[in-house]
């Protein structure tokens, strides 16, 4: 299994409901988020896009917190997602120099923290809280490896991405325009 | 980036955007652990070289700092960590991809060399009857008098090692342009031995030994010249986020440090003193190692600050 989510970015108002539902489902501490919503204006006008996003931890497969972590406290959960043992956390805050994606904040108890793709509701088949509150259902959490999943469907459309892909780290959250 | 592209983050409500993850205390941890191995090293290469005999009071002192030196350092490091009760984590793995876990177990390793040179090598405030008894420490100390050789490669190695960790720590994490490159471990090596040899011309009372401690800094000084030079030609040649990054060392908000405190002051100046000095034109003076000392200090705060200010992946 590989665990992945796609977000439809034709999709999202940037309502901001996945960043509040994130917030009360981790109970998430005041100023600090786990996700949050990019507004990216190209172009001049009156030529110009608008594209939003909902954006969070990258659950790498190549991912660069996991290989500088000294203590193995960020881990790859073989399920696709990045966790990070809490326990084995000193805060030396390697892995947020590391992470391409500044996704990584210290919580005030100490440790680092970030998304976990809300695995303690995924192991119980209930879908992440971000993507149970999306009104326009943009975003989709599944079975990479499942051909009839709804990411799957979405991960054979052209206008895949993912962000920053020089930075070659094989993120499990992608997007589609 | 695109002139045309404006982004807007929620994140950045957090502060977390443009926030710097690491402070004082890494640059102070660097700047010891890498002026560590410097002493060690050359109270090694010493040793090795020109026989124990020709170690002196200065180098037995500098040598006897190194543990003291070594663990200010790493009480930088403690008081850096956010989740302070799991700092035996670092302890409990070693994860070969992760310079930072490896260079715990270095910290670790150095110790006992260190320790058991002190015991062969003591300054003389330190020799007593305790060398000659035949409890614990007396035994202790003949073994290390015995297996000199063997601890001195050891310390050489130990240093190098050390050195060049504190310059990988950075440059493995690959997220900041001025730190992604390779030949951060090359400069902080160089820049490491530098300061350990500026800190025993510091305490060196013998003129010989001064004499022989300025040349060796002035090779090393030119020495972490030529890798200085590499490391900026490289980021210069790269792509914009590089050259940013270079461009806030030498002509941005970093620059008056770099050039001036750390390049000019810290080691161009300094090596035409001590070459000066040698060729009879100037006294050996101890501002010239101060000054090689605070340049080292200071090239680590601007490689760990500058480096936290220009991202290569913008978010």
């Amino acid at each position: 299994m590989r665990r992945v989510m796609i977000i439809d970015e034709s999709r999202c108002v940037g309502c901001e409901a996945c960043v509040l539902a994130c917030k009360n489902e981790n109970d998430v501490p005041e100023g600090m988020y786990r996700d949050w919503v990019t507004q990216e204006a190209r172009g001049t006008f009156p030529e110009l896009s608008l594209s939003i996003r909902s954006e969070r931890c990258n659950h790498c497969q190549d991912a660069p917190c996991v290989t500088n972590c000294p203590t193995g406290a960020s881990h790859y959960r073989g399920d696709g997602t990045v966790q990070i043992n809490r326990a084995l956390c000193t805060g030396c805050r390697a892995c947020i120099a590391a992470c391409p994606y500044g996704a990584r904040f210290v919580h005030p108890d100490g440790y680092v923290d970030k998304c976990t793709l809300c695995v303690h509701r995924l192991d119980r088949g209930q879908g992440t809280a971000c993507e149970e509150v999306c009104p326009t259902q943009a975003i989709a959490v599944g079975d990479a490896d499942d051909p009839t999943s709804e990411v799957a469907r979405r991960m054979r459309r052209a206008s895949l991405y993912v962000l920053q892909p020089e930075a070659a780290t094989r993120p499990n959250v992608a997007y589609v325009r | 980036m695109d002139p045309h592209v404006e982004i807007e983050s929620t994140r950045s409500l957090a502060g977390a955007l443009g926030a710097t993850n690491w402070g004082w205390e890494i640059p102070v941890y660097l700047f010891l652990g890498g002026l560590v191995a410097g002493l060690l090293m050359a109270v090694c290469v010493v040793a090795l070289v020109r026989g124990r005999e020709r170690v002196t009071e200065g180098m037995r002192r500098g040598l006897l700092a190194t543990p003291v030196l070594l663990s200010l350092g790493m009480g930088a490091l403690f008081v850096d960590l956010t989740y302070k009760l799991h700092v035996w984590r670092f302890y409990t793995a070693f994860k070969a991809a992760a310079p930072m876990s490896w260079g715990s177990w270095i910290l670790l390793a150095v110790y006992p060399v260190m320790a058991l040179l002190v015991l062969a090598m003591p300054p003389a405030f330190l020799m007593g009857a305790w060398r000659e008894g035949a409890g614990p420490l007396g035994r202790l100390t003949r073994w290390s008098e015995a297996h000199l050789r063997g601890l001195a490669m050891a310390g050489l190695a130990g240093g190098a090692a050390l050195g060049v960790y504190t310059g990988v720590l950075l440059s493995a994490t690959g997220a900041q342009p001025l730190w992604s490159s390779g030949a951060l471990g090359a400069l902080f090596l160089a820049s490491g031995a530098s300061a350990g040899v500026a800190a025993l011309m510091l305490v060196e009372r013998d003129h010989d030994a001064k004499e022989l401690l300025s040349r060796a800094d002035i090779g090393l000084i030119a020495a972490e010249l030529v890798v200085v030079g590499l490391w900026l030609a490289a980021l210069l040649t790269q792509g914009p986020a590089f050259r940013a990054a270079a461009g806030l060392v030498l002509w941005g908000e970093y620059a008056p440090v770099f050039v001036g405190f750390v390049l000019f002051g810290g080691l161009l100046l300094p090596a035409a003193l001590e070459a000066l000095a040698l060729k009879g034109r100037a006294a050996h003076s101890r501002a010239v190692p101060a000054l090689v000392l605070l340049g080292g200090m200071l090239l680590r705060v601007v490689i760990v600050y500058a480096g936290q200010a220009v991202p290569l992946f913008p978010a």
